[in-house]
């Protein structure tokens, strides 16, 4: 019998794979969405051809029709995916178009990939550790629940995730600082000795598996600015390294197109199978049924997809609210970074649209007893002009080449040609700066995943998702709507943030009522906190090993263990966990293996 | 050099051959295929103010400027001869041709300049009869992956496209080339 079986092949699931192949456990890996291919170049290729170059622009299933760009009905296909382009105000509660059916009364706004190397494809790259107030926000601002463990706890098995990921970063990490940008330059000289609410500013490199050398056989990056979705020359760690490493152990067996459709249960409550059903095209509905048995189990399909696993594994009635869910955990608490977007003009030109896409940010607005009453963030400042807010450079082009004026940038709205258009585009697309504040968001048991009366491909319901902000939340966008002000104004950089438009489904009210401050929020592709950890098993889904407190041989790894959503992008922590579940699953759950060690 | 040089310039205008089509040679007998490319990147040359030599280099492998031609060809054929016809009543004067395209072209024709425009610059192709801003407005379509990373706008923003990076690590630190390098004239 196969030792482990693991649903899910993104970053987590492929580096648990790794290290229980490296310690001689075998390992079956389903994927529901398509296996690794020999290179890059199709992922590549579709990314280039996509109009909308957005997150899931380079991976399949295809998001739109060939021929006519119509989008395609996500009930058509067997492993679905949401996308960036069903969040417009007509799409986002149309499940022909948006395969999350989402119930409000906010859309949630972050994507996620189905596919071998998972959401990690297109993520950023940015690796940063919690800090110690994250992991105790009960304890130390009376908000919310602590973590069961510390990060004390955690150290090594960051130490450990920074080495497998390759990240780069300013002390001790296994590569150099990338070098800064020139953006990170003009706002580092600008807040140097400001301060936002009693809070020094800091402009620091953001640590990033991204290699400033060259690392595990791969080069350093060439300044693509493509990060999101795809590094070309796989200067980025992506899980696939992983998952080839795993592979090469001979121990892990990947098997792609396997949608598991039930974790089944044993008589004694252990869990005995996964039955999956494969497909063969991305649409067509399932070619076969199978079951697959092991010793242990491991469910990393993301913190939509784990908890839709979790909740259609109903065992005949056994199980009617799920499995592990004794709780009434799975599926609630669902969190992201909702992100405040802010854009401006420099004064003098800052060249975006170069390197990765971002390289440095302000931390040192994470922590502080404005904890207690909202949100923290990060700032995370961009590389990559106005390509977040607007879809430039194509917007600015049509406004000067058309006369329009989406951008704010062509108010008389001149139609320009000639070197008078090339003189107006270089002059606003150099000096093209945004801010990204990557807020915290509080966990509420009212942001849920359950599933849906609506289908996919494959017969199977749908993840409906109810979203809101809560007012800690949305106290948090004021804070770094004002932040956002004052860094601009410390660049005299002219800002160009642009209100929420009429009928935006992402606006929302932020402030006291009758006085709030209308507002946007973007989602930062973090899907966190719908099987949370913790050492109440009555009120909450895995302990601090990511076990199931009911089901002793089934583990539940990825950012859905977070009790909380923390100041930090979560890739980082959740490889850090995931290693060190590796490591609880070959020494406590399986311990003929040979326990992968913490360095 | 030289010689191989024009050799894969006549590939090119033979490549180019067939999306002109039997009907439109006959129809225009006066001009050939290559001299109507000419006149295409002449045109194309003023209404981006580049010149012609940088815009379409000789030899001229990626060959994208077929494919907007193409597209426009296909677009509005009638309204493309127009163009055409304007660019060669304007030999000499790119300010004058520019001006004539846009502003002094029947309606079809001028949007049809405005499309062959955003197409260099974004490497897309924009329906003329359904511009953004227009009633009906349709999103553009990549031409092809080798006309997103030859896109001008890039260019013009001291870049390249994402995705196609021709600079070494750490190049984002400093300043790009001065703007004549990327689009200025030889």
């Amino acid at each position: 019998m196969t030792d482990v079986i693991i649903v899910g092949a993104g970053v987590a699931g492929a580096l648990v794979a790794k290290s229980l192949g490296e310690a001689g456990l075998t390992v079956l890996v389903l994927e529901a969405g398509e296996g690794l291919a020999q290179t890059n170049a199709a992922y590549l290729e579709r990314f280039f051809t996509a109009q909308a170059k957005v997150p899931e622009s380079a991976y399949p299933p295809d998001l739109v029709e060939a021929k006519t760009g119509a989008p395609i009905d996500p009930g058509s296909q067997n492993a679905a995916r949401p996308t960036v382009l069903s969040l417009g105000a007509q799409s986002w509660r149309d499940p022909r178009e948006s395969y999350l059916v989402q119930n409000g009364p906010l859309p949630f706004g972050s994507t996620y990939e189905r596919l071998a190397g998972g959401s990690g494809r297109h993520w950023l790259g940015t690796s940063l550790r919690l800090l110690p107030s994250d992991l105790r926000m009960a304890s130390t601002f009376g908000r919310f629940t602590d973590w069961p463990l510390s990060l004390g706890e955690l150290e090594p098995w960051y130490t450990k995730a920074e080495s497998e990921l390759g990240v780069c970063g300013e002390g001790a990490y296994p590569m150099p600082a990338i070098p800064a940008s020139l953006a990170d330059a003009h706002v580092a000289r600008a807040v140097g000795g400001l301060s936002f609410d009693g809070f020094p500013l800091h402009v620091t490199p953001t640590p990033a598996a991204r290699n400033s050398r060259a690392y595990q056989g791969r080069p350093p990056c060439q300044g693509n600015a493509s990060c999101i979705p795809i590094c070309p020359i796989g200067a980025k760690y992506d899980p696939t390294v992983a998952l080839r490493a795993a592979m090469q152990t001979g121990n892990v067996e990947l098997r792609s197109k396997c949608v598991a459709t039930q974790i089944v249960l044993a008589e004694d409550g252990s869990v005995e199978a996964v039955e999956y059903v494969r497909y063969e095209h991305q649409s067509g509905g399932p070619t076969a049924t199978e079951r697959a048995r092991a010793r242990v189990f491991v469910i990393a399909a993301h913190g939509i997809e784990t908890p839709r696993l979790l909740l259609l594994s109903k065992n005949a009635g056994r199980t009617p609210a799920g499995v592990a869910n004794g709780s009434d955990q799975v599926g609630r608490n669902l969190m992201d970074h909702p992100i405040y977007l802010a854009w401006a003009l420099a004064k003098q030109p800052v060249f975006g649209y170069r390197g990765p896409l971002s390289t440095s940010g302000i931390e040192s607005l994470r922590d502080g007893a404005f904890r207690s009453s909202r949100g923290a963030f990060r700032i995370e400042i961009g590389n990559d002009g106005w390509s977040f807010p607007i879809g430039d450079p194509e917007t600015t082009t049509l406004d000067f080449v058309l006369g329009l004026n989406a951008s704010g940038l062509n108010p008389s709205r001149a139609r320009l040609c000639g070197t008078a258009l090339a003189a107006a585009l270089n002059d606003a697309l150099t000096r093209q700066i945004r801010l990204a504040f990557l807020v915290e968001q509080s966990p509420d048991a009212a942001n849920r995943v359950t599933l849906s009366t609506v289908r996919d491909g494959l017969g199977l319901a749908r993840p409906q998702i109810a979203y809101d902000l809560s007012d800690y939340t949305r106290a948090g966008f004021l804070a770094a709507k004002r932040a956002a002000s004052a860094i601009f104004s410390a660049m005299g950089a002219k800002e160009f943030t642009a209100a929420p438009a009429a009928g935006d489904p992402s606006a929302f009210t932020a402030g006291a009522s009758g006085r709030g401050e209308r507002l946007r929020f973007f989602g930062a592709g973090h899907v966190i906190g719908t099987y949370r950890m913790g050492s109440d098993p009555k009120r909450c889904v895995v302990d601090a090993n990511q076990r199931s407190w009911e089901h002793h041989n089934l583990f539940l790894v990825g950012s859905g263990t977070f009790p909380t959503s923390t100041t930090a992008n979560p890739t980082l922590t959740l490889a850090a966990l995931a290693l060190r579940t590796a490591r609880a699953i070959a020494t406590e759950a399986l311990p003929t293996g040979n326990a992968p060690a913490t360095r | 050099m030289i010689a191989r040089g024009r050799l894969l310039s006549l590939a090119a205008v033979a490549a180019a051959g067939p999306l002109l089509g039997l009907e439109t040679l006959a129809g225009c007998a006066a001009t050939s295929p290559r001299e109507r490319m000419d006149d295409f990147v002449r045109l194309s040359s003023s209404l981006l103010g580049i010149e012609g030599g940088k815009l379409v280099p000789d030899p001229d492998p990626l060959d994208v400027k077929s494919q907007i031609f193409g597209a426009a060809q296909n677009a509005d054929a009638s309204a493309l001869d127009a163009l055409l016809q304007t660019a060669r009543a304007h030999r000499g004067d790119a300010a004058a041709l520019a001006r004539a395209a846009l502003d002094e072209s029947p309606p079809a024709a001028a949007r049809l300049a405005r499309s062959i425009l955003l197409a260099w610059l974004l490497g897309s192709w924009y329906d003329p009869q359904h511009l953004p801003g227009s009633p009906g407005a349709s999103a553009g379509t990549v031409l092809s992956a080798q006309a997103y990373k030859e896109a001008w706008v890039w260019r013009i923003a001291q870049t390249h496209a994402m995705g196609a990076s021709d600079v070494g690590f750490g190049s984002w630190s400093n300043a790009p080339q001065a703007l004549a390098h990327f689009i200025g004239n030889d």
